[in-house]
Formats: structure tokens, sequence, C-alpha cells
């Protein structure tokens, strides 16, 4: 137990940095909104790719995401440890898995896309 | 010393942080330990969005319809209360870093009302949707393909998760009647607070995913 309640020593951020990404998360959610119901974006996404929409939107989500893990998580002021560990590794094997399951359902002529 | 002999090897107990000089131990292991936990949450919802991808790859056309079938505006106040709660958090464990645990459970008590507001508004649009008979186990159920069966999945996994993370708060809570955390000792509020970010970042891509595109 005194191993655990050895002193806590987080990062401390000044106020104002959760203030301007609360704002930028409200910005990027209505952004992600617009660009997803306006017409005009929608089919301007679509001329560059079928995937371009959901594309779109996972780029803003993932901008949220980051914000949210760098700042709220205090993620910026870790050390390699946690960040390799916790973060990398486990994001590294999503897109491992997710990379696995496009390249299949492209190349295996299964499905409307095949 | 000369005379020096296996006695001396003995390990004498420390006044000092048995943790210290280790990197892993105490607060910074405490710390780890949530990290790893959360790696095996990103991978347990990495399933679910693997999926995802399959099933949106296989039927594009059903997902474009079922989406068009969900409640942007119920979806969007559940994104701004959860990243309201999200701020409220991270400002509550601000607070007891900074030495003040009144303003702490004030903040907490904030966020646990975001996550009743979110799950209130979920209740709604759940019942809305058993009202048009697309709920598990109701004649509509399979009108969107494998759609709705995912939507109803990932989102009530999400709904669990929020009530875990409020369940966290109320325990954070309940020891901080006893003053138990102080700007020394935090480790218990950093990590509902990590955890309750990562049920904000999994609606994060949760929302556009099923509600706009």
């Amino acid at each position: 137990m005194d191993i655990i309640k050895g002193k806590s020593e987080g990062h401390i951020s000044p106020i104002k940095h959760y203030i301007s990404v609360i704002v930028s998360l409200f910005l990027l959610t209505a952004l992600t909104v617009f660009t997803a119901k306006s017409h005009t974006i929608h089919e301007a996404m679509l001329a560059i790719s079928e995937y371009g929409p959901i594309g779109l939107a996972m780029i803003i989500a993932s901008a949220k995401a980051y914000l949210v893990i760098m700042y709220f998580m205090h993620v910026k002021y870790e050390n390699e440890t946690v960040r390799s560990y916790g973060l990398y590794f486990p994001i590294g094997l999503m897109a491992l898995l997710i990379v696995m399951i496009l390249l299949d359902v492209h190349y295996r002529h299964v499905g409307p896309i095949g | 010393m000369a005379t020096s002999n296996a006695n001396t090897n003995h390990v004498v107990p420390s006044k000092h942080d048995p943790a210290e000089g280790l990197p892993l131990a105490g607060y910074q292991g405490a710390k780890m330990a949530m990290w790893l936990f959360l790696a095996t949450e990103i991978l347990l919802f990495a399933g679910l969005f693997a999926v995802y991808v399959y099933f949106r790859s296989l039927e594009p056309d059903n997902f474009l319809a079922g989406s068009k079938k969900l409640d942007v505006i119920m979806g969007g106040v559940n994104t701004v209360f959860l990243l309201c709660s999200s701020l409220t958090i991270a400002l509550a464990l601000d607070a007891v870093q900074r030495g003040n645990a009144a303003k702490m459970k004030k903040l907490l008590w904030t966020t646990l009302g975001f996550g009743v507001a979110f799950l209130i508004v979920k209740y709604f649009e759940y019942s809305h949707k058993a009202h048009l008979g697309y709920f598990p186990g109701m004649e509509n159920f399979h009108e969107f393909g494998r759609f709705l069966p995912l939507y109803f999945m990932m989102t009530a996994l999400h709904g669990i998760h929020v009530l875990v993370g409020m369940g966290c708060m109320i325990g954070v809570l309940w020891f901080a009647r006893k003053d138990a955390y102080s700007e020394e000792y935090y480790v218990p509020v950093e990590n509902t607070a990590l955890y309750w970010h990562l049920v904000d970042i999994i609606w994060i891509f949760l929302f556009p995913l099923m509600y706009l595109i």
C-alpha cells in the first residue's frame, strides 16, 4: 500500500490550456456535422474518392481524439513507457487489424466493392 | 570497512519512500497500470471498429440508409455533453492537484450530471427506436442489414462504460468525504479521469461513424 501511496506528482497545466482545448473540440464537432450534412462538401469529397466523406470525418475525429489524449489525459507530458505501452502499441495493433480487413474485403472479390 | 561480513548486507528498513528512484513504482506504476488497462479497452473497441469496417464494406447502402434514421441532434447533444464532462473531470483533477479538494468534489458532481444527461438522451433515443420497431428482437431490427445490430452493440457497450465511469466517480466522491485525496495523493482521481476521457474518445469516433456518414 505504501508503494501505491507514493507521492502523486502529475503534470499541472495552466487552466487556459483546458479552455482552448474545449473550444477547439466544440469547433471541430460543428465542423464535422457541417461537412457531413452539407451537400456541396459531400459531393466534393465523393469526387475525390468513394471513401472521401468517411475519410474527412475520421480525420476530424482523430484531431479531436488527439487533443483529448494530449491535453486532457496529459500524454504530452508523459514518459515514453506510458506512451509506448499505453498508446502507440494498442493503436498500432488496431491499425494493423483494420488495414488487414480492408485488404481482405478489397482483394478477395466478395461483396459489392470487390 | 575491512572487517565487513555477510551481516552488513542485510536490508535495513529505510525511512525513504520505497518507490524512490524506481521509474515504474509508486505514482508512476499506478498510472502505468491504468494505461495498460486502457490499452486493453482500446483493443476491445478496436475489434468492434474492425467489424464496422468489414460490415460497411459488405453493405455500404444499408449503412448509409441506417445512419439517416438516427437523430443527429440527439447524437450531437450527447457529443457536447461528453466533451463538457471531459473538461469538468480534467478540471477536477487539476483542482485536486492544486490542493483544492472541495472544488474537485463540485466538478466531479458536475461530471456525474453530464453523464446522467448523456444516459437520459440515450434512453429517449433507444425508446424512439423501440417505437419504430428497430430495437433488438423487434420486427424491423434487420431492416438495414447489419447496421442496427452493430449500432446497438457499440452504443450499448459504450453506455455500459459510461455507467462504470460514473460508478468510479461515485467511489472517488465516497472516499473524498474523509479527505482521502490531496495534492500529495490523487491516484484514484487521475485514473478515473483517464477512464472517463477514454469513454469520451470512443464516442468521438462513434458519433460520426454511426450518425453522420
